[in-house]
């Protein structure tokens, strides 16, 4: 299945500035996302996910934060080169975001019904009422129990679970091309995480949404994308369909990844937990930033740090030798 | 939060986004320091001009110069001029930070005191001691600050004793208050909780864990309160209470130059400068201090 | 909510019975014996004796107290030496003039001190943020009866724009536009110390508010920045301002305005408390405190109240 090209981040620098130096947490990051794609993007804690996210809407906060380079390309336009106005216009119209701890990303004093028909009243210039008659529609569709009820309440009085399911449904409710969705189940116990991921596709497929979901946990991505991109130290190191980098994957920290959680088509195998810790955002390594950790390593490895480049048709990796990545598996 | 990690810190602060701090962090911690450096330096230029009050002034505060009544700024003799009597007013305003200084300084001092231990003890234990400490200051003290101290200031009687009694027992509440909710804090801490645990009594843990660390949040409170009680204390005397004539005193001094205000606004205009001054530099420390040192500010 | 206002209320009779309890002991304490009023200095041992009697003054001193209660809630509240009228009404007549000169001072307060509050929070740690910061700091130090002076001289005697003081001129219009005139001077200088205040408080609120994720998730809805710190920021940092004003205000009232009343002649609580002090007009002053401490206690319920029903977050409990 081809997409035509929704979103392009080239070269995408966001570093942050500190006492302790500069943390360069987003450094050099380059992807694509299709017309109603479903992409993962994976990482240990720390490798700027969350950065990435929040750098393609421009909401990194200034200072800390600050995008130093790169292009966002999304629907032909540079993002970066808009004006706060224009950039404004395509935040919740075009692009929308959903949040890792959902009930700290609501207005602790608004009741929730309010919370949407705020974003539907701005983007379809509904009046408010109307506004509340389309929330209690997403909630039906989110199969939420006696809506209404809900969209009285304040956020202190609702689940995590159904926090989020507030947040989708504002996002959802502008019916945007793009929603990023930044660790969006990983603050929900499984059960509750299952049923909002599989909301959330249906619901995006339907409208012909592309989703950008990014998370730690492998699963996730095995269940809800169709493409995966894997992230560390700033970058992304591999990139291809979900089943191909479960069947073989192509760098040595993807092994890793693998390695470290249970699965199914390991059954019987010990989980291998990935020794050493990513370097410091900090102090990044001239070459590869892996090097430390990598069991395949060789001295080429430190000259420069390795581009991600088409190993094979349809997949990239940022590893010098992918070939003999996977052997490790 | 707003303090940097080398700072000594009396009671953990509470957590609260302090790890991305980043610059507001490192911009706010300068601002203290630079509020402390700057009240510290003004407060300690008056307690300078206090203590050299008798070789600061080239006259006795009282002299009455009959002749020289009412001399501008910069009249040979006269510095800073002379009032209605004849009097000169460098040197009025040099004895005057004498009560100045008393006015900020004692009051809080005793109050602060008291409120420590009041404090201290009704907000260890928690529970019914707490609220009752609490509550007792809130019925005993339900009159409004200001006019309580007006109010035992008139019954008393004038002069700087009955004053200082006046604008100590408004404090008192406020500075009980403080260190109540300073204590409620430091009771939840692990290390109170480590020494309950190794077998300490109350009453050691109080003295030696819970009275010294509170020492330094309620100061910086305290000496947050110093400027309002300069500006207060030396309204009492401008109204005709507390410190009587011919005793020099900045409030005083407004009052009495408000008969010439249109011709000699010097005489009124001075004495309301040294109590800004004053008052500022209690105000820049106390803010420093409280931003540095009391576990209640977050901001 | 209902029962919290019980509560509240019931609280009330301590505090009340309180702060009488203060006034009555400051009556108790006041320099002079009343039999020397009553019957001058040169009245018989035993005349006095049975006087003292009569009134009760050799009962014990709570006795007295409850006496002293029970007139007072029947609005006896004693006469007023210097103007020979019953202290009562007396105070509530000034009690409204007070009131219009609150108003102005605490509207300039609020408007001021969280506009100021506001912007320095959004330019948090810019030159705007210092000199707002700096400026807060000066009014805070300033004396409001120094300022007073000030504005005197410069708007009136130099400049001739505004009347020295008092509420009304002599002669010429009685409007209520010449009432106005009169306000704006005092309104300011006795909102000026409450505004800084109030700045510092409803900045910190802001930027508290401002910390949190939700406004990165306010942004990403594409709301404007300017509904983001007015709809949402400022929404939520509201119960902490209004706690804050509503102390002010009660400050305000009692405090503040009694050195502008005093400066600007305007006859209120304040420049009444000032004569009975100067003419050692005992009962009318401790009634004017009295009648003061009564608003306080009731303007801090009020603001206990609305801070409730402003915040849900407290008013669930
Ligand atoms: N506000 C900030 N100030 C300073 N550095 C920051 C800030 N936010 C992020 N960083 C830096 O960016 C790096 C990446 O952070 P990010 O939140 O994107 O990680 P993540 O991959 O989302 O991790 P997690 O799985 O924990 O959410 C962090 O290690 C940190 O050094
Ligand atoms: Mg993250």
């Amino acid at each position: 299945m081809e997409h035509a090209e929704l979103l392009r981040v080239e070269g995408l620098k966001t570093w942050f500035h500190s006492r302790h130096g500069v943390a360069k947490a987003v450094d050099g990051i380059d992807f694509s996302i299709g017309e109603g794609e479903h992409v993962g993007l994976v990482g240990e804690s720390g490798s700027g996910k969350s950065v990435t996210a929040l750098s393609i809407l421009r909401l990194v906060r200034d200072p800390p934060g600050r995008i130093v380079d790169g292009r966002i390309l999304f629907e032909g336009r540079d993002l970066l080169s808009l004006s706060d106005e224009q950039m404004r216009r395509i935040r919740g119209r075009r692009i929308s975001m959903v949040f890792q701890d959902p009930a700290s990303h609501l207005d602790p004093v608004m009741k929730v019904g309010d919370w949407i028909a705020e974003a539907v009243a701005l983007h379809k210039g509904t009046n408010r009422k109307e506004a509340i008659a389309e929330a209690v529609r997403l909630l039906q569709v989110l199969k939420v129990p006696s809506p209404r009820d809900v969209l009285h309440a304040y956020p202190f009085q609702l689940s995590g679970g159904m926090c989020q399911r507030i947040l989708i449904a504002t996002a959802i409710a502008t019916e945007p091309v793009l929603i990023i969705a930044d660790e969006a189940t990983s603050a929900l116990d499984v059960t509750v995480q299952a049923s909002i991921l599989r909301t959330l596709g249906e619901l995006t497929e339907n409208i012909g949404t592309a989703v950008l979901l990014t998370t730690h946990n492998m699963r996730v991505v095995r269940k809800a994308c169709s493409r995966v991109m894997v992230m560390y130290a700033g970058r992304v190191v591999e990139d291809c369909r979900t089943e191909h980098l479960f069947e073989r994957p192509m760098h040595p920290y993807t092994v890793g990844l693998l390695n470290a959680v249970p699965s199914l088509d390991r059954v019987g195998r010990p989980l291998i937990p990935m020794l050493g810790e990513p370097p410091l955002p900090t102090a990044t390594p001239p070459g590869c930033a892996f090097f430390a950790r990598c069991p395949i390593r060789r001295p080429i490895c430190q000259e420069k740090r390795p581009p991600l480049l088409e190993v094979a048709p349809g997949r990239s990796s940022a590893c010098l030798f992918p070939e003999e990545a996977g052997g490790a598996r | 939060m707003d303090r940097t990690d080398n700072e000594p810190i009396p009671v953990a602060a509470p957590t609260g986004g302090s790890q991305e701090g980043g610059w507001p962090r490192v911009l706010s911690g300068v601002r203290s320091h630079q509020g402390i450096a700057v009240g510290a330096a003004i407060v300690m230029a008056v307690v300078l001009v206090a203590l050299l009050a008798p070789f600061i002034s080239p006259y006795d505060p009282n002299e009455i110069h009959p002749i020289d009544r009412l001399k501008g700024i910069g009249t040979p003799g006269y510095l800073l001029g002379t009032d209605i009597q004849g009097r000169d007013m460098l040197s009025r305003l040099a004895w005057g930070s004498r009560t100045s200084l008393a006015i900020a300084v004692v009051p809080l001092a005793i109050a602060g005191l008291i409120g420590l231990l009041l404090g201290s003890f009704g907000a260890y234990g928690g529970g019914v001691s707490e609220t009752l400490i609490m509550r007792g200051m809130d019925v005993v003290f339900g009159l409004p600050p200001i006019l309580l101290a007006i109010a035992v200031a008139a019954t008393l009687g004038p002069g700087l004793f009955n004053l200082l009694v006046s604008l100590t027992i408004v404090l008192i509440p406020p500075m009980t208050r403080v260190t109540a909710q300073v204590v409620a804090i430091l009771r939840e801490q692990t290390f109170v909780e480590a020494a309950r645990a190794s077998g300490a009594r109350d009453l050691q843990i109080i003295f030696h864990h819970i009275l010294p660390n509170s020492v330094a949040p309620v100061l910086a409170y305290a000496t947050s309160l110093a400027g309002s009680m300069v500006v207060f204390g030396a309204g009492i005397s401008f109204i005709g209470l507390g410190i009587q004539p011919p005793r020099a005193d900045w409030g005083r001094m407004i009052n009495d130059g408000r008969e010439v205000l249109d011709l000699m606004p010097h005489v009124s205009t001075l004495p309301g400068i040294a109590i800004v001054v004053l008052a500022a530099g209690f105000n820049f420390l106390g803010d420093g201090l409280r931003d540095l040192l009391d576990p209640r500010m977050k901001v | 909510m209902l029962r919290f206002l019980a509560w509240r209320l019931l609280f009330l009779i301590p505090v009340l019975l309180g702060a009488s309890a203060v006034v009555f002991t400051l009556i108790q304490l006041a320099p002079g014996d009343p039999i020397d009023v009553l019957m001058g200095v040169f009245a018989s041992p035993e005349a006095r004796e049975a006087l003292r009697a009569k009134y009760g003054l050799n009962d014990p001193a709570y006795v007295q107290y409850f006496r002293w209660l029970w007139h007072i809630l029947q609005g006896d509240w004693g006469v007023s030496i210097q103007q020979r009228r019953p202290v009562l009404p007396l105070v509530m007549e000034k009690f409204w003039i007070t009131m219009l000169l609150t108003g102005a001072a605490g509207l300039f307060a609020i408007v001021v001190g969280v506009g100021a509050g506001v912007i320095a929070a959004v330019k948090q740690n810019s030159l705007t943020d210092r000199l707002i910061l700096l400026v807060s700091v000066f009014s805070l130090s300033m004396p409001a009866y120094w300022l007073g002076l000030v504005f005197i001289f410069l708007f009136s005697v130099t400049l001739g724009w505004l009347p020295t003081g008092g509420m009304r001129s002599f002669m010429g219009e009685k409007s209520n536009l010449d009432v106005l005139e009169h306000m704006i001077m005092p309104g300011v200088v006795a909102g000026l110390t409450p505004a800084a205040i109030i700045a510092r408080v409803a900045r910190a609120a802001m930027l508290e508010g401002m910390r949190l994720d939700y406004m990165t998730a306010l942004r990403a809805k594409g709301l404007s920045e300017r509904a983001v710190i007015l709809r949402h920021a400022l929404r939520n940092a509201l119960p902490t301002i209004v706690n804050m004003t509503g102390l002010q205000i009660g400050y305000l009232i009692l405090g503040a305005a009694l050195f502008v009343e005093i400066i600007f002649s305007w006859p209120g609580l304040g420049y009444e408390i000032y004569k009975s002090v100067i003419g050692r007009d005992m009962p009318m002053m401790l009634g004017l405190v009295l009648f003061s401490t009564i608003v306080f206690v009731l303007l801090n319920l009020l603001v206990d109240v609305l801070y409730r029903v402003i915040n849900p977050r407290v008013r669930a409990d």
